[in-house]
């Protein structure tokens, strides 16, 4: 009989590991569960949907100013439980854990019915009556005989980090400042993606008229082509972590969340795409939304930009093209990781308190 | 050679081949991803689009001849459905708005009945230092009437209560 080497075991045991691992899989035996940590829905506006998670942490010190409320927009594309991901591997966690209130704009569903909805009904009218309601309930919170804070420190990621500065811009009264994380601005830096979504090529009036809402599936795919060898890197990670049952949890947890996208209301898509992407509007200006400029220039709070490192769907030259329009302080921060995978790690939620530490 | 050395080495080497085979592929995909080919299949993908869509309608024509509802007929409902809900959130919009400026306004009115009242016993107090009589005459500043009257309620909880 033949004997196996040492290597040649290891490497058969973790085959027969991931076998395992992917049958049990595909079987529901093993199952994750994201966006566990408690919360309640404050306000529900169509699709749309306020959730609060209330602050945990030591108590404060007597006299000592208590932790700001933190508002957060979430992208439109994704479930918002990328970042409350896991136990341990949760923004949301860090934050309430540091005793922060935290008010999360998850975008919901939209279905066919929303295909007409323009973009400024997210930008604006959304946006602004949920930072309103998430105010109302900090001033209902506040305990008798003191102050309210009147203005949120807020934070978007990606395409609501997009959605979130042009509202700010626009009405700045409820914010008193703002982080943009891996949010895409200079639309004409972000690599291969502006190169396809280009006017000459990408048929945006004839998807929209198509299909309505644009497909989950096709933003999925399109986003995958951006790196085409990314399937293979993550089963060779898999196949070569499969021992560690953190690691497969972390897995299943992001396979689970990259499969559940969201469709982008057709109308909104539309607009979005051809002044964001062929236009880079938000650089150039010259966008007039219902009525109104949409004029970074006019931002008036100090904004922070994180990017991530090896972000290759909003890489940092896009994220940091704010600092070149916004017409007020701007500090820029590059933090290890990808688009995604920068969500999970320590090094976020370490880099938003740090900017909530901030007077 | 030891066991764990030559483990170790092993798996160097296909840590290895695959950085190599992941070097090769990205170079090839790039070429493919960048070549007029690729972009004359994006541009490909509107017609594709355009024909589902134009199928969408064929059936839905077909089942209005049958006289049956549609994904249309659907898609229409639950769309005035999302309006009257829209139009319910504005209406909550501005009863927060309205609700917002009583509670300015009967501030106001608190802050006006204070300073007549501090103004009032300041008053008193300077008379009785000059040793005048008590302070009830028409010279002592009054409460104005009417900021009280215009305020549904001046109890200072009553703002946390309404919220």
């Amino acid at each position: 009989m033949m004997s196996l080497t040492e290597s040649e075991r290891a490497g058969l045991d973790r085959t027969t590991q991931l076998a395992v691992f992917l049958a049990e899989r595909h079987t529901g035996a093993f199952r994750v569960s994201t966006g566990g940590s408690p919360h309640a829905v404050l306000h529900r506006d169509n699709k749309a949907r306020l959730l609060y998670f209330s602050p945990r942490g030591e108590p404060r010190a007597p006299g000592s100013a208590p932790p700001r409320p933190v508002f957060i927009s979430m992208p439109l594309i994704n479930t918002w439980t990328i970042f409350d991901l896991l136990p341990g591997r949760s923004v949301v966690e860090r934050l309430v854990g540091a005793g922060h209130p935290v008010y999360l704009v998850d975008w919901g569903r939209p279905g066919p019915e929303d295909k007409d909805t323009p973009l400024a009904r997210y930008v604006d009218t959304t946006l602004g009556r949920m930072a309103d309601r998430a105010l109302r309930h900090v001033a209902a919170q506040a305990p008798a005989g003191t102050d309210a804070v009147d203005q949120l420190d807020a934070i978007g990621y990606c395409v609501g980090g997009t959605f979130l500065t042009m509202h700010v811009a626009r009405h700045r009264e409820r914010f008193r400042r703002l982080c943009t994380l891996a949010t895409p601005i200079d639309f004409h830096a972000s690599g291969r993606l502006s190169a396809w979504s280009n006017a000459a090529h990408f048929p945006l009036d004839a998807l929209v008229d198509g299909l309505g809402n644009y497909p989950k599936e096709m933003m999925r795919e399109s986003f995958k082509m951006l790196r085409p060898t990314g399937d293979a890197a993550k089963w060779q990670g898999l196949w070569s972590r499969i021992e560690d049952p953190g690691f497969r949890m972390l897995w299943a947890a992001l396979e689970e969340w990259n499969g559940d996208g969201v469709d982008f209301p057709g109308e909104a898509y539309r607009e979005y795409v051809r002044r964001c992407y062929f236009d880079n509007a938000l650089i150039a200006g010259g966008w007039t939304m219902d009525g109104a400029p949409v004029d970074l220039r006019a931002g008036s709070v100090p904004v922070h930009v994180i990017a991530a490192s090896a972000d290759h769907i909003v890489p940092p030259p896009a994220a940091f093209g704010l600092a070149s329009v916004w017409g007020a302080p701007v500090t820029t921060q590059t933090i290890r990781g990808g688009h995604v995978g920068v969500c999970v790690g320590s090094e976020l939620p370490d880099a938003l308190l740090a900017w909530l530490g901030r007077p | 050679m030891p066991a764990d050395k030559t483990a170790d080495a092993f798996q160097k080497m296909q840590g290895d081949a695959y950085k190599t085979w992941e070097k090769a592929m990205g170079s090839w995909w790039d070429q493919v991803l960048e070549s007029p080919a690729f972009y004359d299949t994006i541009k490909a993908v509107g017609p594709m689009a355009q024909a589902r869509g134009q199928y969408q309608k064929a059936m839905d024509s077909a089942l209005r001849e049958l006289q049956l509802p549609t994904r249309d007929d659907v898609v229409r409902l639950t769309k005035i459905v999302t309006q009257i809900e829209d139009r319910l959130l504005s209406q909550e919009d501005l009863l927060l708005q309205m609700q917002d400026r009583l509670i300015a306004m009967e501030k106001e009115a608190l802050k006006a009945r204070i300073e007549a009242a501090e103004a009032r016993i300041a008053a008193a107090a300077a008379q009785r230092a000059a040793g005048g009589p008590r302070a009830e005459s028409a010279d002592v500043p009054q409460a104005p009437a009417a900021s009280t009257e215009n305020v549904p309620s001046a109890k200072p909880g009553a703002r946390r209560g309404a919220r």
